[in-house]
């Protein structure tokens, strides 16, 4: 995905060694110090591409850089963190060098995000057509931000719509409803309204589906992967998805490329069904591991257990050489003799197939 | 929410053998009205039978609302059930008084979702995981205690260094782990597991659910393991209850209920397990809806609004009984028109 022969036509977004890191807290504090490997390099060198209308997952523990690429990509780091490299090339353009007025401007309108907790990203306070009618205004859909009247009649009409365009049943009524009257799958639905309202070419979803039952995980799904592959009536309400879920599984069901995030680095990525169907990682071949009845067949009582992953800091200080899996890596920790490298030297992403790379130095190993 | 009791009508089933066994439980609850709001009754729990054996894992798996919580908490009679029966070791405690109840609850834990929030922040994992000793006046002297907690540290995988630590200073996995091993330290018999996953991350929950089976295989207690995730209910469980709108619709053992779930609505859920391997995803059907609110009941069978098979009767007429799909059979199915294939 890296390199410059890519196809003619340019991904929507490109990251290209994308590098955050904490600053130093005060010394001394105990949560500062807990987090002393976080601060040297949360994230490190991540580059990925998103096409035009495709969902790309972003997969990884928490702690792993996941929502901090997401914040990084949209300018909305907290104070402490900050942007030290790279690039974030949005239609061509080069967000991290662009200013905040354009940033803003890109967030909402070009860029949509689909937070975790709708539980506390909707406000308690105001009514489901009242929080869509201000997001569709600050997208200059509805004239000037003002006079926000709570069931203004100029709002309703697309308001309604978005519910629509989501799915919801009886738009009409759920406009005059507070988030605490929806259950949890039409709440998340009104997020992904609220994300669309000034119909982005690219929406962030940070774990979506996380705490939804099954049946309604599925519908969210099968909402999202219809919004990005349904023909529209113009192009631009078409949109990418990046994709952010610590389950595999769910990756797996929605995106057509994967990149997955081990300690702020990309371990893997490329085509779904090349980095599920052939992992080179360990931490991938882990993770799939890690899927009960993943490889279904014999019962649970007489199963014998996969190796696990070994539990630990998933942050290796980043200033020590060697690969940050290396504590962690069942491989290695099978025969450190075998692996020599795995402790003295960082690993780079190396190409290990079409358009899959994989950050190993040991990779076939690893697959077999 | 007030408890709202009638005597139970009768209990003629046979003694129970089981360690743990519920009879025909329910539990209602009545949300008091005011001058601008109707009392509202609440049916959380309808008719759920359930017999978990020395050893066995049970599993109940079901969407948010749909009672798992409330009947685990009637089988430790944290609740008192409005009818039904509730026997532990054959004794039938559904009316014992707190006094009477303590010396049991000794046998009967439970581990929840939220760990970290289970644990009270400002004590040691030291003073939580000895707290249980305290209470029952055990292991008076603190350097016996001390030992035991260790010790039980140690049978969770967490080393003596985090005896001091703080909840707010662990992990999620930690704080589980933690409230593992304070849930064993009285070597009960029964554990109910409410979702003691659900807040981890993939690669902890494996270990976690690793962790709770081996643990079973030396101790030999038993679980009643709560989740809405499905896989994992049937990764762990040797048998499993499928619950939805209070009731329980299903039940199997694990690997039948995998391979021949005869309710549509169990269909739908094995169905809704993403899945890794794009040969073992089936047609996906999507279940459209969502479950029944429970204040307002449905007649006939809660399911039959999001039924694909769903006659005009009497799936809306009457709720269909738990029966078995064979005679002499431990598969049972609540359902009129169940899958046969």
């Amino acid at each position: 995905m890296n390199e410059p022969a890519a196809p003619a036509n340019e991904p929507l977004l490109c990251v290209r060694q994308l590098s955050t890191c904490f600053e130093d807290l005060a010394a001394g504090d105990t949560a500062a110090a807990r987090t002393a490997a976080a601060q040297t390099a949360a994230l490190d060198a991540v580059s990925f591409d998103i096409p035009y209308g495709s969902i790309v997952a972003l997969v990884g523990d928490s702690g792993s850089g996941k929502s901090l690429t997401a914040l990084s990509i949209l300018g909305l780091l907290p104070p402490a963190a900050r942007v030290t490299g790279g690039q974030v090339l949005f239609q061509g353009r080069d967000l991290l060098a662009a200013g905040e007025a354009e940033r803003r401007t890109q967030r909402g309108r070009g860029i949509g995000m689909i937070f975790q907790e709708p539980a506390t990203a909707l406000s308690p306070v105001h009514s489901v057509g009242w929080q869509l009618a201000l997001a569709l205004r600050t997208g200059g859909k509805l004239g000037p931000i003002g006079a926000l009247q709570r069931t203004s009649q100029v709002g309703r009409a697309p308001a309604r719509e978005l519910l629509a365009r989501v799915e919801l049943p009886e738009p009409e009524r759920l406009l005059d409803l507070y988030p605490h009257q929806l259950s949890a799958g039409m709440r998340r639905r009104v997020m992904i309204a609220l994300a669309l309202a000034q119909s982005p070419a690219l929406l962030i979803a940070d774990e979506p589906t996380t705490g939804l039952d099954a049946p309604i995980q599925a519908q969210i799904l099968e909402l999202l992967s219809r919004l990005v592959s349904e023909p529209r009536a113009s192009e631009s309400t078409r949109p990418s998805v990046l994709f952010i879920t610590h389950d595999l599984c769910v990756a797996a069901e929605v995106a057509s490329e994967i990149v997955v995030l081990y300690a702020g680095q990309v371990v893997e990525a490329g085509p779904v069904r090349s980095v599920l169907g052939r992992p080179q990682h360990p931490y991938t071949i882990g993770l799939l591991e890690h899927i009960p009845g993943h490889g279904f067949g014999s019962p649970p009582s007489s199963s014998r257990p996969a190796p696990r992953l070994s539990r630990g800091s998933s942050l290796r200080a980043g200033t020590e050489p060697g690969c940050r899996f290396a504590d962690r890596c069942p491989q290695r920790l099978s025969d450190p003799e075998r692996y020599p490298r795995c402790a003295s030297e960082s690993p780079q992403l190396e190409p290990a197939g079409a358009r899959h790379r994989s950050r190993c130095f040991y990779p076939r190993l690893a697959g077999e | 929410m007030s408890e709202h009791r009638h005597d139970t009508p009768r209990a003629t089933e046979p003694p129970p053998v089981d360690l743990l066994r519920g009879v025909r439980l329910s539990k209602f609850f009545v949300l008091s009205g005011s001058a601008l709001k109707k009392t509202q009754i609440v049916r959380a729990v309808q008719d759920a039978s359930i017999e978990i054996g020395p050893a066995e894992t049970v599993g109940l798996v079901g969407e948010s609302g749909s009672g798992k919580t409330t009947l685990g908490r009637l089988l430790l009679r944290l609740l008192e059930p409005t009818y039904g029966r509730v026997y532990f070791e054959g004794r039938d405690i559904t009316h014992y008084h707190e006094r009477d109840l303590r010396p049991l609850r000794k046998s009967l834990q439970v581990l929840f979702q939220d760990a970290a929030a289970a644990l009270d922040e400002r004590w040691t994992v030291n003073q939580i995981v000895s707290e249980p000793f305290a209470i029952h006046g055990l292991l008076r002297e603190p350097g016996a205690r001390r030992e035991r907690v260790a010790e039980l540290l140690r049978t969770v995988g967490l080393g003596p260094e985090l005896l001091q630590r703080r909840p707010l200073e662990l992990s999620s996995g930690q704080c589980q782990r933690v409230s593992i091993a304070r849930a064993l330290a009285l070597s009960p018999r029964f554990i109910v597991c409410d979702e003691p996953i659900a807040a981890l991350d993939a690669s902890d929950q494996l270990r976690v659910v690793d962790l709770l089976r081996s643990l079973q295989e030396t101790r030999h207690h038993s679980y009643l393991f709560i989740s809405h995730d499905l896989r994992m209910v049937l990764h762990l469980s040797q048998r499993v209850l499928v619950m939805y709108a209070g009731r329980v619709v299903e039940s199997a053992h694990a690997r039948e209920l995998r391979e021949q779930a005869r309710h549509p609505y169990t269909r739908a859920l094995l169905n809704a397990i993403p899945e890794v391997d794009p040969k073992r995803r089936r047609l996906r059907v999507i279940l459209e809806g969502e479950p029944p609110s429970p204040f307002q009941p449905i007649d006939g069978c809660p399911f039959h609004p999001r039924c694909p098979r769903a006659h005009a009767d009497p799936c809306e007429h009457e709720m269909p009984p738990l029966v078995p799909t064979a005679p002499g059979k431990a598969h049972e199915v609540a359902c009129w028109f169940p899958h046969t294939d």
